[in-house]
């Protein structure tokens, strides 16, 4: 008789008590064998029986404190490990962000951890399928091909990160400018680029802006998704909830937006308008505080192209700003006077507001509005510039001549000239530009692009016209899957490594991801195999990156906050510093960084939305949005997030287009089948009728529709992206979401 | 001189111990403090943002069923966002997060036949998963239909095994499941403040269940009922609190307290 229990064995029941009086008396009693661990009926008295636990020993449980990475916002958490399983995570009550609360992505981190299709370690495309390999082989390989590639043509390395901060990723852009290739394509362009933009026009400094919103009475949202993206809605929603619930006057949230989605369930009053006209609301608005001089004269007489600007509001009448809006023409004065009682009002865009190819001249009108109402750095808080953390720099990279000549050429994707002169980074020219001259080498550091990008077939198809593509992925996503080589790295919860959070915090706060449990897989840290690659690549790549480990050149950074001496951590010794910071996992300035916006520029233009195809074949806008918990789809593989409801009202695992009654073909329920075509592609999906939302559009969740990224993944909905083209934002190259009108027919089941 | 050196050291070494147990055998005497535990959800600080619901499944091993349409609607969930149509053509919709309402007269209780769920002392509806044999009487008498029913044995690979909290029993085929208002958090935390010799204070109980934990505006609050100094016994009596389905009488001890608009 096998017995595979230990510290859960089942309490022995008095049958079993007679039972083991004698093995004989055993051998003919039938029902007291002891019951084998994997029969769901052999409960326990004492310990709750659950699958796997009769593994554990001891129960010991430990706490580490950490840092989420489920999305850019970078929550501090805690997670609870159960003899080195992890089993819980929490919002870390002290980190100044999210004070202990926690998001939907971030409480699905074990589901990313646990995943049970992950890369198990190092895979090789051998006669057309990834077979394992060894670490070192899989190393050799890469190594070599860019050790053979940098004499001749170093500017044909193409690595594009899908991440935006991180020192990791800063390893990565360092290796790039040490090997001599100006084709670094980092970030999700898509997100901040336009909002930068526009502060770096209206403000002069090139960040996302900062809010101090404990001062503010009144928000406008201008078709941000606050409460439902990801990014940044759990410091969001706690603020909301103060904002109005725990001060003496209540503020007043208010949102402007095309779709009945969280943003407008959450506000006060929701204005609904045309999508993509959010600016020319806000501009209708600057007009009739103008015109009736409820402005902040001091602020406005300090500011820039005030000419410019009176011209511009001057064809904002209500009436005008009303028609472009859809919103009611009484409304605008009778909101622009509610506002002005309420000053300060913050007035906020994000991405989703951005999402359209107006965004920048979006984002300025939104500046404007909140300087005319005295929210750009008032003495409470208001809009500001965000404070970074005090790192530490790494020594400057001395590059030799053939990384001066390979950084001398012209970036693939044509950002920082025109068309993009503004853009950082481009995605969505990238497929063309690949299929015209392909690189040699591509990395891709937790980028998906031949599933989340516009066109996921070109991308497809360009990527196969690389040589080597490498993944860094964990799991095997799309691109992952298509790629000749694997170096999976460690998940969030296996690595160590910093955490800023995403700016929109008023004070600077540093977080540390660490290890909580040993690694599950045969996978390595992107940081080390970076730093490994640049060992065996070789001088001057190898002095550049001189670091042994990835921790070793993320802490010469983090000894920027030990040596400014002052926030949450202050400790004599460098090592000791370290220990408490990842002891507490993150760091935090003590008070409110002080306010740095010295000018305001005010714009001079306004410019519709512009959509592609011809309204008479498409008549409907496409309004791609990225649902509750999902960012783009990268956390399909985690199925507590398909168990939210993409849209309130429709079913769990459902991804739906949502339509306004008065556009849906006739007779149309809930549920029937309809076919969005756009002129780049066409997808049968349910429809969702939706009286709420703004007649002339259609809304489809973004994270559907995956050919890979394992079982939970598969076989849910559509993807979006097929529909959008690949046009990028002008100037600032950003991706954009809403950038195609649709048509929409009834398709039979 | 040996056996007086024994008697010495004997003697002081069980002053200290003598001195401890009055208070470790007063304390394990004292009488278990009856409680009412409930809840406050607060709609206005709520962002429907679900947090708590994904909280839950994370806390209480509730499984994941695929994308098979086979399951819509089957799926077990103990704590989920309630939509509600407004009554006015006009009006706006509401979302309320959902978990058992712990009726202080539940009607799951009286139809069960082999007393699978029964009140407990301190007011939870409690559901023992091996006691029941799946007529789903419960589900039928719930009016909030806050029970689910396993259609099948749930699986987890054995990857995902190990995120399994240990401290809740996973429930077989055949077996209705519910919210115990995290039952097993409770427990710990009692029996770690009695071996303290002291009552779990009001600050730890507030945002002791998963959900509220979780939750990032803080609307969910839970803790004692009975106790006048609570914060949930403060927010039941606000003028702001409702119940559900408060007309059939099954006195919820989750109270709503509304969001306002304006």
């Amino acid at each position: 008789m096998t017995h595979r229990h230990t510290a859960d064995r089942p309490a022995p029941t008095r049958r079993c008590a007679l039972a083991g009086l004698g093995a004989a008396a055993a051998a003919v009693l039938p029902g007291c064998r002891p019951r084998s661990h994997d029969d769901p009926t052999s409960r326990s008295q004492r310990k709750p029986y659950v699958p796997g636990a009769e593994d554990y020993a001891t129960y010991e449980e430990r706490w580490f404190a950490s840092s989420c990475a489920q999305c850019p916002a970078a929550c501090g958490i805690r997670v609870r490990v159960v003899e080195g399983r992890a089993v819980r995570i929490e919002g870390n009550r002290d980190n100044p962000l999210n004070r202990g609360g926690i998001g939907v992505r971030g409480l699905s981190g074990l589901q990313a951890l646990y995943d049970p299709d992950r890369v198990p370690g190092p895979l090789l495309r051998r006669a057309g399928a990834l077979v394992p390999v060894s670490w070192d082989e899989a190393l050799g390989v890469l190594a070599a091909a860019l050790r053979e590639l940098r004499p001749r043509a170093p500017e044909r390395l193409l690595v594009i990160s899908g991440q935006e901060r991180g020192f990791v990723h800063e390893l990565l852009a360092r290796l790039c400018t040490a090997y001599g290739t100006p084709n670094f394509v980092d970030g999700a362009p898509g997100h901040g680029a336009p909002l930068a933009r526009a502060m770096e026009l209206s403000l002069g400094v090139r960040d996302l802006p900062a809010f101090g919103w404990a001062h503010a009475n009144a928000i406008l949202s201008l078709e941000a998704g606050l409460l439902e993206d990801a990014c940044r809605s759990i410091y969001f929603a706690r603020l909301a909830a103060e904002l109005r619930r725990d001060r003496v006057h209540r503020a007043q949230l208010i949102h402007a937006g095309p779709t009945f989605d969280l943003a407008a369930f959450n506000a006060d009053r929701w204005l609904r308008i045309h999508p993509g006209t959010a600016g020319a609301l806000a501009l209708g608005l600057c007009h009739v505080v103008m015109r009736d001089g409820l402005y902040d004269t001091e602020a406005v007489d300090r500011a820039g192209g005030l000419a410019g600007f009176r011209d511009l509001v001057a064809d904002f009448a209500p009436e005008r700003a009303a028609a472009i809006t859809g919103v009611p023409a009484a409304a605008i004065p009778e909101l622009a006077h509610a506002l002005w009682e309420r000053r300060p009002v913050l007035t906020v865009v994000d991405e989703r507001s951005l999402a359209f190819s107006n965004g920048v001249d979006t984002a300025r009108a939104a500046l404007a509005l909140s300087t005319l109402l005295g929210a750009v750095e008032n003495g409470g808080g208001g809009l500001r510039i965000p404070p970074s953390p005090p790192y530490a720099a790494w020594p400057a990279v001395a590059a030799d001549d053939a990384a001066r000549r390979g950084l001398a050429t012209a970036r693939l994707d044509g950002a920082g000239r025109a068309p993009y002169p503004a853009a950082r980074a481009v995605l969505d020219t990238l497929p063309d530009a690949i299929l015209a001259s392909p690189p040699a080498i591509a990395l891709l550091y937790h980028a998906n692009p031949a599933y989340a990008r516009a066109q996921p077939r070109r991308w497809r198809d360009a990527l196969s016209r690389i040589p080597l593509v490498v993944s860094f992925s964990p799991f095997l996503d799309e691109t992952t899957a298509a790629a000749h080589l694997v170096l999976p790295d460690h998940t969030y919860l296996e690595r160590f490594e910093d955490a800023t959070p995403a700016p929109g915090l008023p004070r600077a706060v540093a977080g540390i991801r660490r290890p909580v449990v040993a690694p599950l897989h045969d996978t390595r840290p992107t940081g080390d195999v970076v730093l490994e690659l640049a060992r065996r690549i070789g001088d001057p790549v190898a002095r550049a990156l001189p670091w042994p480990t990835a921790r070793d050149a993320i802490e010469e950074r983090l000894l920027g906050l030990h040596a400014a001496a002052r926030g949450t951590i202050v400790e004599a010794s460098p090592r000791g510093f370290l220990d408490r910071l990842t002891e507490a996992g993150f760091w935090a300035e003590a008070d409110d960084a002080p306010l740095r916006i010295a000018h305001v520029e005010l714009p001079a233009r306004w410019s519709p939305p512009v959509f592609d195809g011809d309204p008479a074949a498409f008549p409907l806008v496409l309004l791609a949005y990225r649902p509750l918990g999902y960012a783009e789809g990268s956390g399909a593989n985690q199925p507590w997030l398909h168990a939210l409801r993409s849209r309130p009202g429709l079913a769990d695992w459902t991804l739906a287009a949502s339509i306004s009654p008065h556009d849906a073909p006739a007779g149309l329920a809930t549920g029937d089948l309809v076919r969005v075509t756009s002129p780049s592609g066409s997808l049968v999906l349910p429809a969702h009728v939706d009286p709420r939302l703004a007649p002339g559009c259609v809304a489809i969740p973004t994270g559907g529709g995956h050919a890979a990224l394992g079982r939970w993944a598969r076989g849910v909905g559509v993807n979006v992206m097929e529909l959008l083209p690949a046009r990028p934002a002008p100037d600032t190259g950003a991706s954009l979401l809403c950038a195609t009108r649709v048509r929409v027919t009834r398709e039979e089941a | 001189m040996g056996a007086d050196r024994r008697a010495f050291l004997r003697g002081t070494l069980a002053l200290p111990v003598l001195a401890a147990l009055p208070r470790g055998a007063e304390a394990a005497a004292a009488p278990h403090r009856r409680r009412r535990w409930g809840m406050a959800i607060d709609l206005d600080r709520c962002a429907a943002c679900n947090a708590c619901s994904v909280a839950c499944r994370q806390e209480n091993n509730i499984p994941s069923y695929g994308a098979d349409p086979e399951f819509h609607g089957a799926r077990p969930e103990w704590m989920s966002m309630l939509w509600q149509e407004p009554e006015r053509p006009d009006g706006l919709p509401e979302l309320l997060p959902l978990p058992c309402m712990h009726c202080a007269d539940p009607p799951c209780v009286k139809v069960c036949p082999v007393g699978a769920t029964y009140k407990d002392p301190d007011g939870i509806t409690m559901q023992v998963w091996d006691r029941c044999i799946g007529c789903r009487y419960c589900m039928v008498a719930c009016p909030y239909s806050r029970r689910s029913f396993n259609w099948s044995e749930p699986a987890w690979t054995a990857s995902e095994q190990q995120m399994l909290n240990p401290d809740v029993a996973t429930r077989p085929h055949g077996v209705v499941e519910k919210c115990t208002f995290c039952h097993h958090r409770v427990r710990a935390l009692s029996e770690r403040a009695r071996l303290e010799g002291r009552e779990p204070g009001d600050d730890e109980l507030q945002r002791l269940p998963a959900c509220a934990a979780a939750c990032p505006a803080g609307a969910i609050t839970f803790g004692d009922l009975d106790d006048a100094a609570s914060k949930v016994s403060a927010q039941a009596a606000s003028p702001r609190a409702f119940r559900l389905l408060e007309h059939l009488g099954t006195e919820p001890s989750v109270y709503y307290l509304k969001k306002e608009r304006g």
